[in-house]
């Protein structure tokens, strides 16, 4: 019996400190980690939406002929993807952002919403 | 049964032992006062390795009630998590059905109430149960070994005071399940009340995790067999009487486990997983060993058999990245960002795209070519052309280049590129060559505009293979030449290594690759090629592939079907064995070694089973099966009845025939006889023989009857062989041979193969090469009857006769000179009475009986027997006097069922 008691009781002491390192990590390790998977998101995503080569042939003709309406047209055909293109990577910034916002206010929030309840 | 290229290395003879406490760390439960407790380590990039972990009751009870602990408490967990969510749905529904609700009501954050409250505890629980998840995920990982510390220890005094930081204890490397599994085997040692964990006490542990059983039954091992064994084993070790010890771990023990760690970090893996400890468990134990070696488990099965569960892995997680780059897949972005393509789009098939939505299937190896190719293209050069023969996975190769493109592991100068398939079919579908010209200028001149793409040229002579109106087929390869030379576009091309040779090598064509070879894959990287295939199959046919299936697959598909490459044949094989099995065993059944040996037998007509019973008597017993039918000729069969056996046991050469025979002697002495005889024994069947009379052969042109000629006539034994490579080959009278004739025969014994007129290879490994030759049979006559033996007989008839009418090299290419020796009256007696007795038995299945007398039998033989003919006149002769004469009475009706006709002492029918 005594020996059951041991053991419980060094099971609930190690239980204490998870429950102590508990924040910590949902601060320290825990934030980084989700903030450099969110990165590594938004960089697959860009590598999808290839923006920066967008970017980078703005002025070349779409279809390589150089008149002058050629250009014109495909210019605009190219900031309307430009424009198309950073919009949907500033949502996917935006969302990646909120995660990471929520994440961090999370625990006030949760502590907030108890303390506000058994008040 | 392959030399494991990949295999880790062996660290037995490295590892360090404490001599004052021999490795034990705590002796009679006190800490070693010279090694303060490492007992045992390994040196090993500057770090020192060791196992720290220190085993009692306590320890391990405490451990197992944390364990069933945490489970309690991670599904207490789940279910705390839930009901929150679950109490703010009532919450929202019953706010829901009052009369007038607003959606200010349904802020519930605002409202006090034991449900709102539920929820934010189900929030934090949430959180909490992630972050167990997380912490748990990241529990013991392998860390990296470089640049350790400059100096090592001399001796265990500075061992103890070296950096902390550079004493690594192997447990934090090890997963979760791998302790417990230590655990399980320390608790086994202390029950059974012996002084130290062993490892054998290991593997008993081991062979209760559910993977290593899989991993057991993928090597088709009993189990209940190898724990009883081990079992037995550990009956041996004597049991402690005193109830106040702790048991230890085993020197030998900690050794397997430091091995197991240093081999799972240099197959750059993260965690020892239970399975690891099959790496090295037997390494350290010679009775193990013993116990592995029974079983046939060696380090390369172990070692490839692992690596088969790092394929399957690495499935699984390309197929999720797959599956996550297919949500988020925006298309062709890369291909308009640049400049659009709209006529090549036309012309090809887009890899990269198809990469990205994964569906090109997971590739094995193949890093020795790529670094090729990548050096190719970061030294500047422009186009590659990959050489290899059909099926070895040239294409394969391709798809891994751009999957590495995707995930941005090549040179700077592919990255972001887009590899395009030209699609030959459409290209050269229904036009005149000079517009597929002009297709060819426009395509690569749109490449060029938008300057991101690779274009991949499969089969390249396909294009170079055009003919202009004028049957002209070099302009369209010097156009091709010179579009590759002159425009800066990156170029992949693939094609055949003899359609290389033949058409392109010093060609302009040839000219502007830059040559990659392809080499065939093989042994150990073949097997994981088929391992990477086997779990799609398995779900498919729902069977279990063993590893020795796949091995087998491998290996006899390398030895007997030689007019294709691996791993396309061995992939087939394994796709028709799937279907195979699942129609004659069922569903769930296991797919062996010998169902692998079965099918290809089918496939080749070649006896490949592993030699069963049946088969290992016929072979011992072949020279008594052999003396049932040929008389007279002992010399003769004991020399090829060794021979054969020697090749069926595989002791002979690979790349040769299975035996080549030289036989020596004079007409009708049984020297055919004795040939079919092999053949019925050997291939199953008197019907696998390919008979050549040399008398036909002795012009310059025989030779392309043989092989074919250039006009696509095709080669009588070339054609023949091709279709049934395990034959016998009788050449008769082999001495009239053209030389030119007996130079391919020289080249068959010699390299097992020749080309035929098309250049395709044909392979002979798996026949038998009998020639015949009458040379020097008087003399052979005069010697054996002064009773000369067959050694001496042999050396001069070498010398005095054979060297005379054949080549000495060919001579001495055959496995084995056989002289038949003349019959005596008393052979040709036994074989006019072995003759009758078939007769008999022919005649007996239709009623009638025959007798005959000894005279009678006597006197056939002497009519029969010519001593410059052999036994060839007596076929005749009893064919004409006995068979023709009872064929005729029983058409006549004269002799019917029950009737008996009997052979005179004139050896004739009576009337």
């Amino acid at each position: 019996m005594h020996n059951h008691t041991t053991l419980a009781l060094k099971a609930l002491g190690n239980f204490f400190i998870e429950l102590l390192y508990f924040p910590i990590w949902w601060y320290s390790f825990g934030a980084l980690s989700l903030i450099k998977k969110q990165i590594t998101f938004l960089h697959n995503r860009e590598k999808s939406l290839v923006i920066l080569v967008w970017i980078k042939n703005i002025f070349k003709p779409m279809y390589e002929q150089h008149d002058a309406i050629r250009y014109i047209l495909s210019f605009f055909a190219r900031i309307f993807q430009i424009i198309l293109r950073v919009s949907y990577f500033i949502i996917l910034l935006i969302a990646s952002f909120s995660i990471i916002s929520i994440w961090l206010a999370l625990p006030i929030l949760v502590v907030l919403g108890i303390i506000y309840q058994i008040s | 049964m392959y030399s494991n290229s990949n295999s880790n290395k062996n660290f037995k003879s490295d590892f360090v032992i404490c001599p004052a406490c021999n490795g034990k760390s705590n002796p009679d439960n006190a800490l070693c006062i010279e090694c303060l407790g490492l007992g045992v380590g390994i040196f090993y990039n500057g770090y020192f390795l060791y196992w720290k972990q220190k085993y009692n009751k306590k320890v391990v009870k405490f451990n197992e009630f944390k364990r069933n602990a945490d489970k309690i408490f991670n599904a207490s967990l789940v279910l705390a998590s839930s009901m929150g969510f679950i109490t703010l749905l009532i919450w929202i529904s019953q706010k829901l059905i009052q009369e007038s609700v607003n959606l200010d009501d349904l802020i519930f954050w605002e409202e006090k109430h034991i449900y709102i409250f539920l929820f934010w505890c189900s929030i934090a629980f949430i959180m909490y149960a992630y972050f167990r998840y997380s912490t748990l995920r990241a529990f013991h990982i392998i860390k990296e070994l470089k640049q350790g510390a400059s100096e090592l220890p001399n001796n265990w005094g500075e061992l103890t005071g070296f950096n902390e930081k550079y004493k690594i204890d192997v447990a934090s490397g090890f997963s979760k399940k791998a302790l417990q599994t230590i655990e399980k085997a320390f608790s086994l040692a202390e029950t059974n009340q012996h002084p130290q964990m062993l490892n054998e006490h290991l593997l008993l542990a081991l062979l209760k995790d559910k993977t290593t059983l899989i991993f057991l039954k993928r090597l088709n091992i009993d189990v209940k067999k190898l724990t009883l064994k081990v079992e037995n084993q550990l009956l041996l070790i004597q049991r402690e009487n005193n109830s106040d010890y702790t048991v230890t771990i085993n020197k030998d023990c900690k050794k397997s486990l430091i091995e197991t760690y240093l081999r799972v970090y240099s197959r750059g893996d993260k965690q020892v997983y239970p399975i690891n400890f099959l790496l090295s468990i037997h390494i350290h134990d010679e009775d193990l060993s013993a116990i592995f070696y029974n079983l046939e488990l060696d380090e390369e099965k172990i070692n490839n058999c692992i690596e088969w569960f790092r394929i399957d892995q690495s499935i699984q997680a390309e197929e999720a990245l797959r599956k996550q780059a297919a949500r988020f897949n925006l298309g062709d972005g890369i291909n308009k960002a640049a400049i659009c393509t709209p006529i090549l789009d036309h012309y090809s098939k887009d890899y990269t795209r198809a990469a990205k939505l994964g569906k090109f299937e997971y590739c094995v190896d193949r890093e020795d070519e790529l670094k090729e190719i990548f050096t190719c293209y970061a030294d500047g050069k422009k186009a590659c052309l990959l050489v290899g023969n059909k099926g070895i996975g040239k294409t394969t190769i391709i798809k891994k280049i751009t999957k590495s493109i995707i995930e941005e592991t090549t040179p700077k100068i592919l990255q972001e590129k887009r590899l395009l398939e030209l699609d030959l079919a459409r290209l050269i579908e229904e036009v005149k060559a000079s517009e597929v010209q002009e297709r060819i200028l426009v395509l690569f001149d749109e490449a060029r505009k938008a300057g991101n793409i690779i274009l991949y040229i499969k089969d390249i002579e396909k294009i170079a293979g055009i003919e202009t109106e004028e049957g002209d087929t070099t302009s369209t390869m010097q156009i091709l030449a010179d579009t590759i030379a002159s425009s800066k576009v990156l170029v992949i091309a693939t094609t055949k290594k003899d359609t290389f040779k033949n058409f392109l090598e010093g060609k302009a064509l040839g000219n502007v690759f830059n040559i990659v070879e392809v080499n065939e894959p093989k042994g150990n990287i073949a097997i994981q090629i088929l391992m990477s295939k086997a779990s799609k199959l398995e779900l498919k046919y729902k069977i279990f592939f063993t590893y020795g299936c796949l091995e087998q697959i491998v290996y006899l598909s390398n030895k007997y079907i030689k007019n294709r490459s691996l791993p396309e044949k061995a992939i087939k094989i394994l796709n028709s064995l799937s279907a195979e099995v699942l129609k004659e065993k069922g569903d769930k059944s296991l797919a062996t070694k010998v169902d692998a040996s079965q099918l290809i037998s089918s496939l080749t007509g070649i006896p490949i089973n592993e030699l069963g019973q049946d088969e290992s008597q016929k072979l011992l017993n072949f020279e008594k099966i052999m003396r049932r039918s040929i008389i007279g000729q002992d010399w003769a069969i004991k020399s090829i009845s060794t021979s054969l056996r020697r090749s069926r046991a595989e002791l002979g050469s690979q790349s040769k025939p299975i035996a080549s025979f030289l036989f020596v002697g004079s007409f009708g002495v049984g020297k055919t006889q004795v040939a079919n005889t092999v053949a019925q024994i050997y291939f199953g069947s008197k019907d696998n023989i390919i008979k050549l009379d040399m008398n036909n052969y002795q012009d310059m042109s025989s030779i392309d009857k043989l092989v074919g000629t250039a006009d696509g006539e095709l080669g009588y034994i070339t054609e023949r062989i091709k279709k049934s490579p395990s034959s016998l080959i009788l050449l008769n009278e082999f001495e009239k041979a053209h030389p030119r004739v007996s130079d391919l025969f020289l080249q068959i014994l010699n390299e097992g193969k020749i080309n035929d007129a098309s250049g395709s290879i044909c392979d002979f490994t798996n026949s038998i090469i009998i020639a015949t030759t009458n040379t020097g049979s008087e003399f052979i006559q005069e010697q054996v009857s002064i009773g000369t033996s067959e050694n001496i007989i042999k050396e001069e008839i070498i010398e005095l006769h054979l060297n005379k009418q054949l080549k000495q090299d060919i001579i001495s290419k055959f496995s084995q000179i056989i002289i038949f020796k003349p019959l005596t009256l008393d052979d040709v007696v036994n074989i006019t009475s072995t003759i009758i007795t078939q007769i008999k038995l022919m005649l007996n299945k239709k009623g009638i009986n025959l007798e005959v007398s000894k005279k009678g039998i006597e006197r056939l033989a002497k009519d029969g027997f010519d001593p410059i003919q052999g036994v060839n006149l007596l076929r005749t002769l009893i064919q004409e006097r006995i068979e023709n004469k009872i064929a005729g009475r029983i058409i006549a009706g004269t002799t019917t069922r029950g009737d008996t006709v009997t052979i005179n002492a004139q050896g004739n029918i009576d009337t």
